[in-house]
């Protein structure tokens, strides 16, 4: 699913994001990424959505190359890869629903099959007696389970969550971290960066340990410090 | 057609909730508009007026009373023949005398007073391009039959140096105004986009193209570049309107026609700037949010 060979990014002058970094993940894993503040987890998720790209190495995900994929065709690549992050970026003006059924929208795909799969979808994440709501009126938990909505509707092989639980309390992130793993049960890799100790204990997953951007730990069924 | 229809719905929809730029923008658009357009209107009449002005310089060729109709007809056909003159009338001593007495009106008694005829036959010319009115009078000069060739040479050269400055003036004046209006408007459209960036990156990392993006934007952007000139189409027209019916009240010796600029080729200017404007500023302006 994702192979990163070698792959190292500086940020100028001489920051450094990712160094020679190797992995492999296979499809349907769940995947812990964790590690301090600048440590190289986001570096690792915006290589992934090719939002910046490597100096050293190669990225392949799903089997492409990301180093000669065009840049006009970085939207496709995106579509195959719901993100949800720690600050949900939701549209402000658009209503709950209309945020879920634009990802359908860019595919052109807006008709009534697409507003039917955000029905379900809202259904899914719990949402859907706030359909028509804006997301400033929803609480942090639910602007982030519309999130999650959005990254799931077009039901993409990979989904990547920043810090999703990052801002909200421990009961709402449970609800989130549920509804994470349900994704991962379809068939879904799932790639969770977080500083969330308990959960990454509980959920005894694979965990991927960055530090100075270079991998100190990948452990199969890890917890969150063990060495 | 479903796309056009999303896109339309976008544009309107962000436009009635971001009301506040559409606003700014749009006063912008107006405002710049309504002073181009009321330049326009200023320099179309001004030309009218130079074109008027320059129009009435003539050339005059007073023939001799000797002349035989032989003559006169080799030169009219000679006059024609140049390329440079648009039209040569030929007057005779009897026509001549008939138009004094039309302008004198009821002092023509006196002319009939005269007995004889004093005035002479003529050739009237006008040219296609009156600035070429010294070359072709000294063709003419000293001819047997021609008493005298007259144009009013100083008068002609003077209007035409007024002229041509003038028109300078004029062209430097729109062409800045011009400028500055792209500017102002298209300022405006980057600032309402600015405070949009964030939307532009949320739709990016969704895995919108490009032209999903845009789309909207420049609809938006031709919506309100089209209905702010629109609105400052009709406030120049009711304007001009207004000043033309002013003018023609209080100074009706003036023979300058005043016709205002047409409607059309006024709204087709500024709709179009308008909407060109409005479209481009959106589409560049988003340039810079869609390199995420």
């Amino acid at each position: 699913m994702i192979k990163f060979e070698d792959v190292t990014k500086i940020y100028p002058p001489d920051t450094i994001g990712l160094e020679g970094v190797d992995l492999h993940i296979e499809k349907g894993e769940f995947v812990f990424l964790v590690g301090p503040s600048g440590s190289g987890k986001s570096t690792f998720i915006r290589l992934l959505i090719k939002e910046i790209d490597p100096d050293r190495g190669k990225i392949a995900v799903g089997g492409r190359d990301l180093g000669t994929l065009r840049k006009w065709k970085v939207p496709y690549l995106r579509r195959n890869i719901g993100c949800v992050f720690q600050d949900f970026k939701l549209l402000s003006s658009k209503t709950i629903f209309d945020n879920v059924l634009y990802a359908l929208q860019v595919t052109g795909n807006g008709g009534s099959s697409a507003k039917r799969k955000v029905s379900e979808i809202l259904n899914l994440v719990g949402l859907s007696h706030k359909a028509s709501n804006y997301p400033d009126e929803l609480s942090g938990g639910e602007q982030q389970r519309v999130s999650i909505a959005r990254a799931f509707v077009n039901h993409p092989p990979l989904l990547i969550a920043d810090e999703p639980t990052g801002n909200l309390d421990p009961e709402t992130s449970n609800g989130i971290m549920q509804l994470l793993y349900r994704i991962n049960k379809t068939g879904t890799t799932v790639i969770m960066a977080t500083h969330d100790r308990e959960m990454v204990d509980a959920m005894r997953r694979r965990v991927i340990a960055l530090d100075d951007g270079q991998i100190v730990r990948d452990q199969r069924r890890g917890g969150y410090g063990e060495a | 057609m479903g796309k056009l229809k999303f896109f339309l719905g976008e544009a309107l929809r962000s436009l009635r909730r971001n009301y506040f730029m559409t606003i700014a923008a749009l006063v912008t658009v107006f405002l710049s508009m309504a002073v181009l357009g009321a330049v326009m209107v200023f320099v179309y009449n001004i030309e009218a007026v130079l074109k008027d002005v320059e129009q009435k310089v003539e050339i005059s060729v007073f023939l001799k009373d000797s002349v035989t109709a032989e003559q006169i007809e080799t030169l009219q056909a000679e006059i024609v023949g140049w390329e440079e003159v648009k039209e040569s009338q030929f007057v005779s001593k009897d026509e001549a005398l008939q138009r004094l007495k039309e302008d004198m009106g009821e002092g023509a008694d006196v002319v009939e007073d005269l007995g004889r005829n004093p005035l002479p036959a003529s050739f009237e010319i006008s040219l296609n391009d009156p600035e070429e009115v010294g070359g072709i009078a000294s063709r003419l000069e000293g001819r047997e039959y021609i008493d005298e060739v007259s144009y009013g040479q100083e008068i002609a050269e003077r209007i035409f140096q007024v002229t041509s400055v003038i028109r300078n003036i004029l062209v430097v004046f729109l062409v800045m105004l011009g400028g500055v209006s792209i500017l102002l408007i298209s300022n405006t459209i980057r600032l309402s986009i600015y405070a949009r960036r964030k939307e532009v990156e949320i739709m990016k990392l969704v895995g919108a193209t490009n032209w999903f993006i845009r789309w909207p934007f420049v609809i938006e952007g031709i919506v309100v570049g089209t209905v702010g000139a629109a609105a400052a189409l009709a406030v120049v027209q009711l304007g001009t309107d207004f000043v033309v019916e002013r003018i023609r009240e209080n100074l009706i010796f003036l023979s300058v026609p005043f016709d205002a600029i047409s409607l059309v080729q006024l709204a087709i200017v500024l709709l179009g700037v308008g909407a060109l404007i409005g479209a481009t500023g959106s589409g560049l302006g988003l340039r810079r949010f869609l390199n995420v």
